[in-house]
């Protein structure tokens, strides 16, 4: 289950959307305006709330990325690059901007509320302490290891687009996912049995 | 880059028990709240290029006189009123004087051309409800 970031869509099919999109949105539609955020704002929002553990800056960064996608509409090259990857890329920049500027690390606001019609009470609890213990073990990792594992494992990009928005090789992007992976699973094994992951 | 060396992948088990991790995340990405959704779509409101809003405008001076001219009748009503207009414009540059004295006869009553209105009976007769 991938929610709301279901990548189901064909690539190619979501490239030629998206530049129609933006091209409609440059020529004066503002339902394109709207289409295009209802699609790429729920991702860059996600990516910005686990690279920054705080909704509120997350908001922040999302807004300012899509109103930098606002701003080069009219420039916009078409095939250049997919709208979705430069979106990421853009965030990725902020969000990186906003850690260097940080004295501390803020772990506020980390999960949304879960559905708990779906699942008992003991499995909704465990299911919100795994997300909080992740992101808290998200927020050790350095912040490029952060990044690559989080948009391999939770955003559900492949290495080649990963490469992309992060500028580096694909193989960069294997190394630094590796890492970050090993080092979660570090923080994380011990906590296996208060999370419900065990006995 | 020298700090992102290749290492070795966690091992199955280990693997999915992160998946556990990352699958828990997934089912909690955030949704935009419709504040954030408002202040993005006002950002693209304020920036949408200003090319747009002058296409806008000619859209609409095309469509208005489209309308014109369907309410004058149409492209023979426009083509008979372009040729007055040429004829009027060749007749003031060959022959100003004549012009210049027709319009002066009209005005001081010397001429002998009378204007009279052949419809003016029928519409009193409208006036008078006789159709």
């Amino acid at each position: 289950m991938i929610g709301p970031f279901r990548k189901s869509a064909p690539k190619g099919a979501g490239l030629a959307d998206d530049e129609a999109l933006l091209a409609a949105y440059a020529a004066g539609d503002a339902a394109a305006a709207r289409a295009l955020t209802e699609r790429h704002l729920p991702r860059v929002l996600a990516l910005s709330m686990r690279m920054l553990g705080s909704r509120a800056e997350a908001e922040d960064v999302a807004q300012e990325a899509m109103l930098r996608l606002w701003r080069i509409a009219p420039r916009w090259e078409a095939g250049r690059a997919q709208i979705g990857t430069w979106l990421y890329r853009v965030a990725s920049n902020l969000c990186t901007d906003r850690l260097r500027r940080r004295c501390g690390v803020a772990l506020d606001e980390v999960a949304e509320p879960v559905d708990e019609s779906q699942m008992s009470v003991e499995a909704a609890l465990h299911q919100e302490a795994r997300v909080e213990a992740l992101q808290e073990a998200l927020m050790r990792l350095p912040e490029r290891q952060r990044q690559a594992v989080v948009l391999r494992h939770i955003e559900g990009l492949g290495n080649p687009e990963i490469a992309g928005i992060m500028e580096i090789s694909t193989e960069a992007v294997e190394s630094l996912t590796a890492r970050g992976k090993r080092a979660l699973q570090a923080e994380l094994a011990p906590r296996r049995e208060e999370l419900g992951l065990d006995g | 880059m020298t700090g992102e060396m290749r290492g070795p992948e966690p091992g199955a088990g280990e693997a999915a028990g992160l998946e556990l991790f990352f699958k828990a995340a997934r089912a909690q990405s955030p949704v935009p709240g419709d504040d954030l959704m408002a202040r993005v779509l006002a950002d693209a409101a304020a920036l949408q290029p200003q090319g747009a809003a002058s296409a806008g405008l000619w859209s609409r001076l095309v469509s208005r006189a489209q309308g014109l001219r369907q309410e004058m009748g149409g492209w023979p009503a426009m083509t008979g009123l372009a040729a007055a207009t040429v004829a009027g414009i060749w007749v003031g540059s060959v022959a100003p004087d004549l012009a210049s004295e027709a319009i002066t006869g009209y005005w001081s009553g010397e001429s002998e051309v009378y204007v009279f209105d052949v419809m003016a009976g029928d519409a009193y007769a409208s006036l008078e409800g006789a159709f």
